[in-house]
Order: structure tokens, then C-alpha cells, then sequence
């Protein structure tokens, strides 16, 4: 059988599939589903350090192949993420867990992200500084190099856990934003968040989402990401989250082509709770179909040597 | 803590569609075969994975037995079109024992269930789960014109009555208690104007239906609170009239 372990900024993972921020919640209605130490690990919902309720609804909208979101980072808060939601956790899942962190200032970063760096299990924070959907924050920092820069760095300071600075695509040069959290201290990346989309009801002649923009995601979106992973993985030597429309086992062997070392699943996990146990499951036969005994042999494969 | 995280754990099986009936031009009643042991309490949802279409479609059950579940579908868009359009024998992946669902509430001894259009659907189970709990409801049902009326033979040994006004005809009926479902500003302003206590059940556009995307969520007393998941049956009292 194929051998499926990469290793991810110095912690191994038994499978390089990572169910992505606000497709997973924090573990909970999962772990009701099935086996969640089956996991490479798992990404959970974007925590800030205040609550927030999020956008008016509607939230949700469909594309052909996709979906648009404007949740608009609704969670309980980090305080709450640590009293309630880790300990509860901790009897569901066995693995380092990834800490998607978001913020509205370099403060708000860094005091979210040195409260969860107190806690054991997480594995990873993973700084989204990419979120489409909120104003005054979130995608802003990823949008300018020098900001970008400064989150890294402010979050670099409070931690001693590997900083993944998760990327948007809504930018002309994301090799340029790539190399400057390098630049900065970052451990790895992960991309893509959401595409900047929308949709329009021809009923009411009205935006559908609530926001009227949201971000796209899902297997549209599939192509974008991949050339995004393709054009990072060329700027930078740190290790890449690939992640965007991924649906299948096909779709985790071409990323990881293109230079990902690991994989998040978002979308997939909405349409089909079981999204990634098939994934799972059918990557040792897809493998093998392909010629491929070891899934770190082929990161960054499809690069000219 | 959350202590009802158990209760409602949906089930991916594969149904069979074994009846497509026609109730009007725009509404059809559809029954699926399959695995119905998740199906707990009338007013939970079931979603419907279509080919083509990335999300899938949430409809309330309308009732259920070992067997088999019975779904009320009004065409609005492509993938109720997709459904009116299917043959029996043609297999879905379908999602089921998603939502809370009502609650049986044992102190009311008159109460009555009021359908805003296809909103009727998941009145049908409640009615006859209340009549085995020895209940005798009464059945409103709402349409705004008098030609889309359908539904009344679903209930069927209930006193069942049409309404062009709700509210008009809901006075005029003795009750002591509402089980709702139907557009949100008809129940908003339905139980606004009515003083009994009441349960409804809200439909909103949703991302996964199981509780973890958040697309659904909305204000309550209580904070905030997933259609999906936490609803979508709602307690009067839990509701925030601004919303
Ligand atoms: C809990 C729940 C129970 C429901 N029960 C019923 C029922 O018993 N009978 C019935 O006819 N309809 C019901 N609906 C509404 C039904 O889900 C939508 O009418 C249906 O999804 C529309 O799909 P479409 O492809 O035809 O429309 P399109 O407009 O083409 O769909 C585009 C997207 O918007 C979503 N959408 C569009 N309208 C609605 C809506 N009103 N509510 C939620 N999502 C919507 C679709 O799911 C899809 O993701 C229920 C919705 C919810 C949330
Ligand atoms: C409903 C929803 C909520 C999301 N919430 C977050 C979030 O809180 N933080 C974050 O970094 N990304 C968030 N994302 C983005 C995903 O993690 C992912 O980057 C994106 O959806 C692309 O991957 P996909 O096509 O596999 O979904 C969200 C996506 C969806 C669909
Ligand atoms: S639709 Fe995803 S949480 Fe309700």
C-alpha cells in the first residue's frame, strides 16, 4: 500500500487531508459522523477575539459548481473556543487541530493567536488574513504586502507554534504577498481562501446574498487555486496548504502536484459530510493507478526540475 | 454544554423515488423509499443531493413510516423543476433526520396548525403523531388566492379549513396553543398578533443543513442559533421579534 504521511512545518500527518475553516465547525457535529482521528488533521472555524454574529442572511448562495458564502466570521469568540469547544474536543480528536484565527487589527490578531498558542492541542495557527466577507479587516491584510508582512510578524511574536498565513486569491501578484510573510517569519502558507463573487435573483432583481458580494468556493474554483499553489510554490521554500474546489482523490494528487504539501477540503464537506473519508479512502488506489508509491515524493512534482 | 448534539445525527443513504403525484401546476408530492430510521419528529428536513447542482435541496418531510418519507415540493427554481420532472425508480442521495422538529406540547388540549402554503407539508406528520398522542388539532391553511388552494385531503379525518386571511379565521377558532410553518413574515406577524404559545418552523437558505457552515444562523433570545441544526423549529418565546 502507498505510504500517504507528509509532514506539515515539523508535526506529521497521517494523510495530507485537512477538512477547511467554516466547513468543519469545531469538530463537534463530525465527530457524531464518523471517526474524526482518520483526519490528517482539521482546520476549525474562523475564531476571532470577540464573538461576532456574522452577516444578515441570506448567507448561502449556489453557482454551477460552487457556492458563495458571506457568513461573515460568525463564531463564539476565542475565549469561548478555549473553555468550550477545545475541551470537548479533546474527546473526539487525538491530532494537533489547525487554529484559523481572523482579526480587524495587528492587536486582535495577536491576542487571539497568543491565547491559543496556550493551548496543547493545537498543532498549527493558521492567520486568515483573506476573509472576503467582512469589512474593515480580514482580506485587507492579505491584499498588501507590507500588511501582510506585519501580521506575520506580530503573530510570530506571541507564538512558538508554526504560523500558516492563509492567502486570498483576490489579489494580481500573490507570489508577491507569498514572499513577503516568507520574508517575514511565516512557517507555511495555505491558499486559497474564497473567490470574490455574486449572484443576482432575476425574481426580485436583487443580490441573493444579504452582503450582495460572498466568496466563491468549491470545484469551480479548482483551477484558480491550483495555478495560485502552482505560482507560490515557485516564490517561496516554505510548505503549501493547497486548497480550493478539491473533491476528489484526482484533485489531491494533481495540487499536491503543483507543490502542496498538504490539503484542505471546505465545500466538498457541505455538499457530502463524507466528502473526506472518500477521499480518504480512495487515495491508496488512486495512487496506485498513477504510479505513485509515497504521496511526499510528488510535492511540487509537476515543477521543471 | 450542548447535551442535544446526539439527537438529530443525519444519515446519507440512497432513496427511490416510488411516487411523483401531481397536486396542482406548481406543487407535487413526492415519496421516497429507503432507510427512514433517522427520521425522528415531524417538522425535520431531509436534503437532496441532485445531479449537476453543487448544494443540496432542503424539504420538510411531510410524513414518514419504516418505508418511506413523503415530501410536498413547489417548483421555484432549477432543482425543484429537476425533482417535478423525475420518474420513479430514479435513485438520490438523501440526507435524513436533519433539524430538531417539533415538540409535542402535552398542556395544550386545542391546538392548532397553521400552513402557509407548501408550509402545510410538515403539518401533515404533526397532525397525525398529535392524534396518536390523543390530540385532535385543528388544520388552517393559508393561500392568498382562493385557486391555489391544495392539501385539505392530506389531513385527512381532520377538521381542516381554508384561509384567505389566517389571522381572521384563526380568531374565530378556539386554541390554546400554534404549531406553524410557512413564509416568515406571515408566522412573524401571525404570532404577533396571536397570544397563544406557539412553535414555527423557519426555512432559510442553507449551505450544509447539518450544522457547521453557518449560513443559516439567526438571532434568538437565546443568541445566536442554526436554522439547520438548533431549528428549524423555533419556540415562540426564543424569538426576537426585530429579526
Ligand atoms: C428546512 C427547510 C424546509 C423546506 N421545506 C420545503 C418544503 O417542504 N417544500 C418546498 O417546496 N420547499 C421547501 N423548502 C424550500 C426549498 O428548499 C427551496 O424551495 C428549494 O431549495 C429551491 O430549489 P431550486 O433549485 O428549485 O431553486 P433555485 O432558486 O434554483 O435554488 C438556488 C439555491 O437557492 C436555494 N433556495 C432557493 N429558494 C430557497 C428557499 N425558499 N429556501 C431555502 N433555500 C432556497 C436552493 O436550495 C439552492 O441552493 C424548505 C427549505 C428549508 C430550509
Ligand atoms: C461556509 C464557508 C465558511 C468559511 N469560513 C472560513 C473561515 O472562517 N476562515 C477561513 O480562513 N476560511 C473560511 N472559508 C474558506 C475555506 O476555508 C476555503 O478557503 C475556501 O472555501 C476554498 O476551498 P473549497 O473550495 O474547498 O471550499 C469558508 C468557506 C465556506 C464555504
Ligand atoms: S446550513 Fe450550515 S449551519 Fe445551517
Amino acid at each position: 500500500m502507498g505510504e500517504l504521511s507528509v509532514t506539515l512545518c515539523g508535526i506529521e500527518l497521517g494523510n495530507p487531508i485537512i477538512p477547511a475553516s467554516g466547513t468543519f465547525g469545531y469538530g463537534a457535529e463530525f465527530s457524531a459522523l464518523y471517526d474524526l482521528d482518520i483526519l490528517g488533521s482539521f482546520s476549525f472555524k474562523g475564531t476571532t477575539r470577540n464573538p461576532r454574529e456574522g452577516n444578515p442572511l441570506p448567507r448561502i448562495a449556489e453557482s454551477p459548481d460552487g457556492m458563495l458564502n458571506a457568513v461573515g466570521l460568525q463564531n463564539p469568540g476565542v475565549n469561548r473556543v478555549i473553555a468550550e469547544e477545545l475541551p470537548r474536543l479533546k474527546r473526539s480528536f487525538h491530532k494537533p487541530v489547525m487554529a484559523n484565527v481572523s482579526g480587524f487589527s495587528i492587536e486582535d490578531y495577536a491576542e487571539t493567536c497568543a491565547k491559543l498558542d496556550q493551548e496543547e492541542q493545537i498543532g498549527w495557527l493558521e492567520v486568515n488574513i483573506s476573509c472576503p466577507n467582512v469589512h474593515g479587516g480580514g482580506m485587507s491584510f492579505g491584499t498588501d504586502p507590507c500588511q501582510a508582512a506585519a501580521v506575520t510578524r506580530a503573530v510570530k511574536e506571541v507564538t512558538t507554534k508554526p504560523v500558516i498565513m492563509k492567502l486570498t486569491p483576490n489579489v494580481t501578484d500573490i507570489a508577491a504577498i507569498a514572499k513577503a510573510c516568507e520574508d517575514a517569519g511565516a512557517d507555511g502558507l495555505s491558499l486559497i481562501n474564497t473567490v470574490t463573487a455574486m449572484r443576482i435573483d432575476l425574481k426580485t432583481r436583487r443580490p441573493v446574498l444579504a452582503n450582495t458580494t460572498g466568496g466563491l468556493s468549491g470545484p469551480a474554483v479548482f483551477p484558480v487555486a491550483l495555478r495560485a499553489v502552482w505560482q507560490v510554490y515557485e516564490a517561496v521554500r516554505i510548505p503549501v496548504v493547497g486548497l480550493g474546489g478539491i473533491s476528489s482523490a484526482e484533485n489531491v494528487i494533481e495540487m499536491m502536484l503543483a507543490g502542496a504539501t498538504a490539503v484542505e477540503v471546505g465545500a466538498a464537506n457541505l455538499r457530502d459530510p463524507f466528502a473526506c473519508p472518500k477521499i480518504i479512502s480512495a487515495l491508496p488506489k488512486t495512487m496506485k493507478n498513477y504510479g505513485i508509491s509515497s504521496l511526499k515524493e510528488i510535492i511540487g512534482g509537476a515543477h521543471a526540475k | 454544554m450542548k447535551t442535544n448534539l446526539k439527537q438529530n445525527v443525519p444519515h446519507d443513504s440512497v432513496f427511490c423515488l416510488t411516487e411523483n403525484r401531481i397536486l396542482t401546476d406548481r406543487v407535487h408530492l413526492l415519496r421516497f423509499t429507503g432507510d427512514t430510521s433517522s427520521i425522528k419528529a415531524p417538522g425535520q428536513f431531509v436534503s437532496v443531493e441532485l445531479p449537476g447542482m453543487f448544494l443540496r435541496r432542503p424539504f420538510s418531510v411531510c410524513d414518514w413510516d419504516s418505508e418511506s418519507f413523503s415530501v410536498i415540493i413547489d417548483r421555484v427554481g432549477e432543482g425543484t423543476a429537476l425533482l417535478h420532472g423525475l420518474s420513479c425508480g430514479v435513485e438520490l442521495p438523501v440526507l435524513t433526520g436533519l433539524g430538531n422538529g417539533f415538540q409535542l406540547e402535552s398542556g395544550a388540549a386545542a391546538p392548532v396548525l397553521v400552513g402557509g402554503g407548501t408550509g402545510l407539508s410538515p403539518l401533515v406528520g404533526l397532525a397525525r403523531r398529535l392524534r396518536e398522542s390523543g390530540v385532535y388539532p385543528r388544520i388552517l391553511l393559508g393561500f392568498r388566492e382562493a385557486h391555489d388552494r391544495f392539501g385539505a385531503d392530506l389531513f385527512d379525518g381532520f377538521d381542516t379549513q381554508y384561509a384567505s386571511d389566517l389571522f381572521e379565521e384563526l380568531e374565530k377558532m378556539p386554541h390554546d396553543y400554534i404549531y406553524a410553518c410557512g413564509s416568515e413574515a406571515m408566522m412573524m406577524e401571525l404570532l404577533r398578533r396571536d397570544g397563544s404559545d406557539a412553535q414555527v418552523a423557519f426555512d432559510v437558505r442553507m449551505g450544509c443543513g447539518f450544522g457547521v457552515c453557518m449560513g443559516c444562523a439567526r438571532k434568538t433570545r437565546d443568541g445566536m442559533k442554526r436554522v439547520c441544526k438548533d431549528g428549524p423549529v423555533f419556540r415562540k418565546e426564543e424569538l426576537l421579534w426585530e429579526n
